[in-house]
């Protein structure tokens, strides 16, 4: 009884660790962010390993592949109707997500159909979640490991380590996307 | 006479005036084209942009999932919301609670 009392004092919040860095797992992270801030909850991202892709300044990094990603629907933004029905992940074998320049085919793909379906670039949306509130941070041990300098990334991120994520985010919840 | 001439004056400034105010407080927010999360963070811009009580603010989407999206925001921070219309658009009529 005790304890439920204590989670209903607590403030909303809203915790994401994220530590993949390309495209498709960006967005959504992004996405939930930033609702939930502009619903007043308290929201802070933890960016770790290949995460940290995220929130470089260049974000040409991030891309998607559908090599070794069985879940990606892969249609074409661009064509006739019938062409952009087929889902070319289930049709294809996948070695030929291995031939030079599919990665780079799938990521403009993948870009043209989030604008299609009215989502903002990536950038724009992780600006947006800054301008919310949103505390964005940087695993200081994984900066290191990776060799990234601070001025890598964008401004308005902390960099802590792991102890310090876990002594300010809630108790309560914590996603690992 | 000249009394009755600045009366009517003044009532037609005054009617005028009202019509500005209303027309200032009535903020559309045009979301078309848009998908979640943009609609809810332009409409929570836009709340904090227009502090004022007497705000109505118009939101036009096309997002789908808007029908119980808005709703679903407007109650969590105790907003008074009204569906308009469904089609071609959604348009929501939000304000804020007295």
């Amino acid at each position: 009884m005790e304890k439920l009392a204590e989670i209903k004092h607590l403030p909303d919040q809203f915790s994401v660790i994220q530590t993949k860095g390309t495209l498709d797992w960006a967005y959504p992270a992004f996405i939930l962010a930033s609702t939930a801030a502009a619903m007043d909850k308290e929201v802070e991202l933890y960016f770790t390993f290949y995460g940290l892709n995220c929130i470089l300044k260049d974000s040409s990094g991030l891309k998607v592949s559908p090599l070794a990603n069985p879940g990606m629907v892969v249609k074409s933004p661009v064509g006739p109707e019938w062409l952009q029905e087929i889902d070319w992940n289930r049709k294809l074998p996948g070695l030929v997500w291995t031939l030079p320049g599919a990665s780079m085919l799938a990521t403009w793909g993948f870009k043209k159909r989030m604008l299609l379906e009215g989502q903002v670039p990536i950038e724009e949306l992780r600006d947006l979640c800054l301008e919310l509130g949103v505390k964005m941070t940087a695993c200081q041990m994984s900066v290191d490991l990776m060799g990234y300098k601070p001025e890598d990334f964008i401004d308005g991120i902390s960099f802590a380590g792991a102890a310090s994520y876990f002594a300010q985010t809630p108790k309560t919840q914590s996603l690992f996307i | 006479m000249k009394d009755n001439i600045v009366y009517l004056c003044l009532c037609y400034i005054n009617s005028a005036y009202q019509v500005i105010v209303e027309v200032l407080l009535d903020i559309l927010i045009d979301t078309k084209g848009l998908a979640c999360p943009m609609p809810i963070i332009k409409l929570k811009k836009s709340l904090a942009e227009n502090p004022e009580l007497d705000n109505l603010f118009y939101i036009e989407s096309t997002d789908k999932g808007g029908l119980q999206d808005i709703p679903a925001f407007c109650q969590q921070q105790c907003l008074v919301y009204e569906l308009l219309e469904e089609q071609p658009c959604i348009i929501f009529k939000v304000w804020r609670s007295t």
